[in-house]
């Protein structure tokens, strides 16, 4: 795996103009809960979300995070020994217009 | 509010803190399946079971949220914990203190799985004799299953002496807190217990239909139940990792969201708190009918402690006939009978007889304990 934070600066070249996301995948649900827990309690920016299908893991459940806190979530998640699979950088995937006129 | 005495809390405790309930409720229209979806519902779930894994992990001294499996009670963690652990060709040891929610799937895994048990004796007085314990060790003892309290007795047993046995000679230990856990401190790091398996919805307060088991690392069980985490869809098998591993289908999460409300209870008040209050109730009920004619009292003092029961009987009466009594004539609800614990009654002598359960919370009150003084003190006058 790269360094989170050269996979990020990637995204957003490839992508220019878009908002890039992070999103941090886990094999458990328990771990999912215990890094959103975490992040809460720190302040940083986290959600649940679901896990795209670019990012396709084992999880349904992932941790939509701002990309600026991504680092220091994967730093927090080491520091605490909670497990994820992977931090992937994804062009933003919610589209309010998604499907308004299907 | 019932209007009956309740001296049945081995059982299941009747009174709650109000704040379970409200979190039942709460729980039950409002909450999703949990790890099922990502909207508020699933979250608000999944956040509650989540919080109710670290306060259970954290009131047994386990190694954290992750080590908590939930179950529908002791009986199904039980379950788990031996049916998990054994193979064939494997032996193990209890003792005839255990409820049938340990001899049953042990003598189960004897009669279809090709493993020895060994049942440690108990003495007539409650007493465990801990060197016959260490003697019944095996070249190929994989588990020790043991009860941490009488359900019968209340007597306390050492967990730690216990672990320290077991792990001297390479096995693991189970312990079956179903008496005890939220009454008596555990800490299953400073007692070295491998497995605690617990209840709801006795000391700890919750709704029936909770229950669990907290897992030190290191230690892996073979699932009992395959089918879905949520999680690796597309395995074939159940996974790897705990607690999914050992939690296959939807969770009772509106009865996990009571048990966390009685945890959270219990950790305001404090285990020591609510222990001194109970055995306050009780010794002064076994003081109070020790000194009756013709009542006899079981165990109680041949452990390092004791919960907050005391098993009587009156004379060569049926215990059956005097909990009817007990029930009909002064509204006090007891457990008579054999209380799933064939082995200990055979121990104690009581096979026939039965015993006549009381069994004390911290709800109850002075007062109630000394109702029930005099209502055995009225039935021994009258059958004697």
């Amino acid at each position: 795996m790269s360094n989170l934070a050269d996979r990020i600066e990637d995204a957003k070249l490839d992508n220019p103009g878009t908002q890039i996301d992070c999103y941090v995948l886990f094999s458990s649900h328990t771990d999912a809960m215990q890094l959103f827990e975490l992040a809460r309690k720190s302040g940083l920016g986290a959600r649940i979300s679901t896990t795209p299908r670019q990012a396709r893991s084992c999880c349904g459940v992932a941790l939509l995070v701002n990309c600026d806190d991504a680092v220091a979530v994967e730093d927090a998640a080491r520091e605490n020994g909670i497990p994820f699979e992977d931090i992937v950088p994804l062009p933003k995937q919610i589209d309010p217009k998604r499907d308004v006129y299907c | 509010m019932p209007s009956s005495m309740y001296f049945d809390n081995a059982a299941t405790t009747r009174l709650k803190p109000p704040e379970v309930a409200k979190a039942v409720a709460e729980a039950i229209t409002s909450f999703g399946g949990v790890g099922r979806g990502v909207h508020e519902a699933s979250i608000d779930a999944g956040l509650t079971v989540y919080a109710a894994r670290q306060k259970v992990s954290n009131m047994l001294g386990g190694p954290g949220p992750k080590s908590v499996a939930f179950a529908s009670n002791a009986t199904e963690a039980l379950n788990v914990a031996i049916q998990g652990l054994l193979k064939p060709g494997d032996h193990a040891i209890t003792t005839a203190a255990s409820h049938n929610s340990v001899l049953r799937p042990l003598f189960r895994m004897e009669d279809e799985h090709e493993v020895n048990v060994t049942v440690v004796s108990i003495g007539s007085d409650g007493t465990l004799d801990y060197d016959e314990l260490d003697a019944a060790f095996r070249p190929n003892t994989r588990l020790v299953a043991v009860t941490h309290a009488s359900n019968l007795t209340g007597d306390v047993y050492d967990i730690a002496r216990l672990a320290a046995i077991a792990h001297d000679h390479g096995a693991t230990i189970v312990v079956d807190a179903a008496q005890t856990a939220g009454l008596v401190p555990i800490n299953m790091k400073e007692q070295g217990i491998d497995i605690v398996c617990f209840t709801g919805h006795k000391s700890l307060f919750g709704p029936q239909g909770t229950g669990g088991l907290c897992v030190a690392e290191g230690i892996d069980i073979e699932p009992l139940k395959e089918g879905g985490t949520g999680t690796h869809s597309y395995d074939r098998r159940q996974v790897s990792f705990m607690p999914e591993r050992l939690e296959a289908g939807t969770l009772n999460a509106h009865g996990i969201a009571g048990l966390l409300a009685g945890v959270e209870y219990i950790e305001k008040k404090g285990v020591e708190a609510i222990h001194d209050e109970t055995i306050a109730l009780a010794n002064r009920f076994e003081e109070g009918v020790r000194a009756l004619p013709g009542v006899a009292v079981y165990g109680g003092h041949a452990g390092i402690g004791r919960t907050g029961i005391v098993a009587i009987n009156i004379g060569a009466c049926d215990s059956a006939m005097i909990a009817d009594m007990l029930s009909t004539a002064y509204g006090m609800c007891t457990r008579a009978g054999a209380h799933c614990a064939p082995l200990m009654h055979e121990s104690l002598g009581t096979s026939n007889q039965g015993a006549v359960r009381f069994s004390f919370s911290h709800f109850n009150t002075v007062e109630e304990v000394d109702a029930a003084i005099a209502a055995v003190a009225a039935l021994a006058k009258e059958l004697a």
